[in-house]
């Protein structure tokens, strides 16, 4: 069993989700109050990456990861190393690749959330962060699990991406699906019936854990 | 109430029926165009393109269309061996078309080697060292990054850590070693500037400077086979697209794309 893919997967989707929690929610709610005709276009942007094969996703990252591109280069003047082929590089991927299923869910919350609740806390003159916590948070409960879960999952099931940037290195790229590509290209069929069976069996798990937590909120709202 | 629902049903009804008859309509549609039936060949990508040229070459000079789908070879041999409906397979590799003659998917004595796959050094803009083992084994070690195919599953990968092997370097490289899917990743890897050199087939560079062919005593050449399936329905017509791969006319222009001939 390929642990060491299994492991590097895992620690991907974790940091990929928790990134994109604490990048998504401001996004999210700073969009959900934005008034302005560009708003459409900035959602569409968001959107992309569910439309855009993930292909050309990673081929114009390995373009801009490139020491040739300005921003490859000043990644490597700055921090000495080069993106493309590391963990760092793939985990810039994901973020991108998993980013609407982190700002969709909160940005459809904030815009439902009625705004006589914030009136109320203004009125107790409840600093920002209060607001966010008493308020804001516990309103939205189920929006939070839902980004966390969706881009946790899809980071998991990344595979155009990583394999265009990633360089198939084991413990540092070289994650489940592509381990598990490898497996079917070189008729190695049984190891990869395993490797499929388990990450089958996971997302299945999390995605009905995800369903069964935020089940009383979805009929609270029906 | 009542009315307003009823006219909802209704418009849902055409809805469907109006839904339905455009998707009859696009699934009988092409397979009317489509009457005479195609050849379909199933070709490794490194050699696609090639195979697209041959392949307009042929339908010029016969009365048969045929249909060139790329993939990995070992894609081709997974859909091969659950049943698609090919009628010629062009693999990268002798291994795959091996083993489906042994299961037994083949036309016997239709598998023959097409083409002979060179392996190259591609490194833009530096300076190439000297076909000399040391020397080759010492500016390998220099280099930053080494692009190569996947070793398991690409045989221009297989090649390249043959040439490493031979020259005792393969643990030395291996930090530095970066792995594409197939040979047109190792590639991409050099070409966008990612990878200062890498192990690429010579068919894809002989146009570009700053490449080294490799001796084909540091390797062996990959031989790239074909095969005819079983399971075709046009067994005359993809002999017929075999042998004019084979022949000698054919073979020359395969040795000007950047590979060595095959069997003739």
């Amino acid at each position: 069993m390929d642990y060491e893919a299994i492991f590097l997967t895992l620690k991907l989707a974790l940091f990929t989700s928790v990134i994109l929690l604490a990048f998504a929610t401001p996004l999210a709610w700073w969009l959900a109050r934005w008034r302005h005709p560009l708003r459409p276009l900035v959602n569409a942007v968001i959107a992309l990456p569910l439309v855009l094969p993930p292909t050309v996703l990673g081929f114009y990252l390995l373009v801009a990861f490139s020491p040739n591109h300005w921003f490859g280069a000043t990644w490597l003047s700055t921090t000495g190393s080069t993106l493309a082929f590391s963990f760092t590089g793939i985990l810039i991927g994901s973020l991108i690749y998993s980013l609407p299923f982190a700002v969709q869910p909160l940005y459809n919350a904030f815009e439902h959330l009625d705004k006589r609740y914030l009136d109320v806390a203004k009125t107790f003159n409840l600093s920002r962060w209060l607001t966010f916590w008493r308020v804001i948070f516990p309103l939205t409960r189920s929006a939070f699990m839902t980004a966390v879960g969706l881009s946790f999952a899809h980071t998991l099931g990344e595979f155009g991406v990583v394999l265009m940037i990633g360089g198939n290195i084991p413990g540092e790229t070289r994650v489940v699906s592509i381990a598990l590509f490898d497996h079917v290209e070189s008729l190695n069929y049984s190891a990869a019936h395993q490797l499929a069976f388990v990450l089958l069996v996971f997302s299945f798990v999390m995605l009905a854990i995800l369903y069964r937590l935020n089940r009383k909120q979805l009929s609270s709202w029906t | 109430m009542v009315n307003v629902k009823v006219i909802v049903a209704r418009r849902m009804r055409m809805l469907v029926v109006l839904l339905s008859a455009i998707l009859v309509l696009l699934h009988t549609a092409p397979a009317a165009a489509n009457a005479r039936d195609k050849l379909r060949v199933a070709v490794a990508s490194n050699f696609a393109p090639m195979a697209r040229k041959l392949a307009n070459q042929f339908e010029q000079q016969n009365d048969i269309e045929l249909s060139i789908v790329a993939s990995s070879s070992g894609t081709a041999f997974a859909q091969i061996v659950q049943g698609a409906p090919y009628d010629l397979f062009l693999s990268a590799d002798a291994f795959r078309p091996e083993q489906l003659e042994q299961l037994g998917h083949i036309i016997q004595g239709s598998r023959a080697t097409y083409a002979r796959g060179l392996l190259a050094l591609w490194a833009p803009n530096q300076q190439l060292p000297s076909v000399n083992v040391d020397a080759l084994a010492e500016w390998l070690i220099s280099q930053p990054r080494l692009a190569i195919a996947n070793p398991y599953t690409a045989p221009y990968g297989t090649a390249a850590t043959r040439v490493l092997a031979t020259l005792g370097i393969e643990h030395q490289v291996k930090p530095t070693t970066v792995t594409g899917n197939n040979v047109f990743q190792a590639f991409q890897f050099v070409h966008t500037g990612n990878a200062a050199v890498g192990f690429v087939g010579y068919h894809l560079v002989q146009d570009e400077a700053d490449v080294l062919i490799l001796p084909t005593a540091l390797y062996s050449p990959i031989e790239q086979q074909l095969v005819v399936l079983k399971r075709s329905k046009h067994v005359t017509e993809a002999m017929a697209f075999r042998t004019y791969l084979l022949s000698p006319n054919v073979q020359q222009q395969i040795t000007h794309a950047g590979f060595a001939q095959g069997d003739s």
